[in-house]
């Protein structure tokens, strides 16, 4: 059932926005994002993965929305590209939330209709 | 095991050289990120998919359609083909017209003689060349122009 078309149109026009939640909350890297994803949401959306995570934190980029700078990492030697959200992000992000706020009231209030003619 | 699905990635993905360079920096950094936390080189191929795969969902998400880049290459392929014919038919064709002899050059005879030269072929092989060249050369523009409109 988590994989109806449905549903995967749901997941699709929220996943920026949760992204954005996450990197609004502390400047973080690709790991650490489809972990958290995981832990918190993982049963519900199901499991991310880099395959779509990293597009769409490009595409993120893109819009000017993050922004990133790349660190060498202490703990394995390699590099990390740490995503910070920009200003003009946080205003989107504000915007979103507003957005989905007054849109749960509204689908709500249709979900409403059925269950009270069910009752 | 990640070098050689890192390297089948590289070869799947159609993206620009730039785009590339990034994508490939991502997946060397998933793997060491993977292994910081734990996991082995085989369960993040698992989480992957095969490397078709993923560079398919890089490509998609990009905004960027592999079926039309491929036609887009095939195109571009024709056009440089057929401008190369054509500049080589040229070259041919101003080679073998400058090194024909001038009409009535028979020997070092001071004065004009009776015998006639023919080739082997009743046309001069310049012009055949020359229109070959031309032909291509209207090929190759007629190419741009199809692909310069559809950009629009």
């Amino acid at each position: 059932m988590a994989d109806s078309k449905y549903i995967q149109q749901f997941k699709k026009g929220s996943f920026e926005m949760i992204l954005l939640c996450l990197i609004a909350k502390k400047e973080t890297y690709g790991y650490e994002i489809i972990t958290e994803l995981n832990e918190t949401g993982g049963k519900i959306f199901g499991y991310a993965k880099e395959g779509t995570i990293y597009p769409m934190l490009y595409r993120l980029q893109d819009a000017g929305l993050v922004q990133c700078r790349i660190a060498s990492s202490q703990a394995n030697g390699g590099q990390k590209k740490y995503y910070s959200i920009t200003a003009k992000g946080r205003e989107t992000l504000c915007e979103l939330i507003s957005f989905w706020r007054s849109y749960t009231v509204c689908v709500d209030s249709f979900i409403d209709i059925v269950k009270n003619l069910e009752a | 095991m990640r070098e050689e699905y890192i390297k089948k990635v590289t070869k799947e993905l159609s993206v620009s050289r730039k785009q590339k360079r990034e994508i490939i920096r991502d997946l060397n950094e998933a793997f060491d990120s993977a292994k910081e936390h734990g996991e082995t080189e085989k369960q993040v191929i698992d989480r992957l998919g095969t490397p078709k795969d993923f560079a398919e969902s890089m490509e998609e998400t990009i905004g960027f359609n592999r079926a039309q880049y491929r036609k887009r290459r095939k195109k571009l392929l024709a056009i440089y083909c057929s401008c190369g014919i054509a500049v080589f038919c040229m070259i041919c064709a101003f080679i073998a017209k400058h090194s024909e002899l001038p009409d009535n050059t028979i020997g070092q005879a001071d004065s004009m003689t009776q015998i006639t030269v023919n080739g082997f072929w009743s046309f001069d092989i310049w012009s055949v060349l020359l229109i070959i060249g031309l032909i291509f050369a209207i090929v190759a523009v007629a190419f741009i122009i199809g692909l310069t409109r559809k950009k629009k």
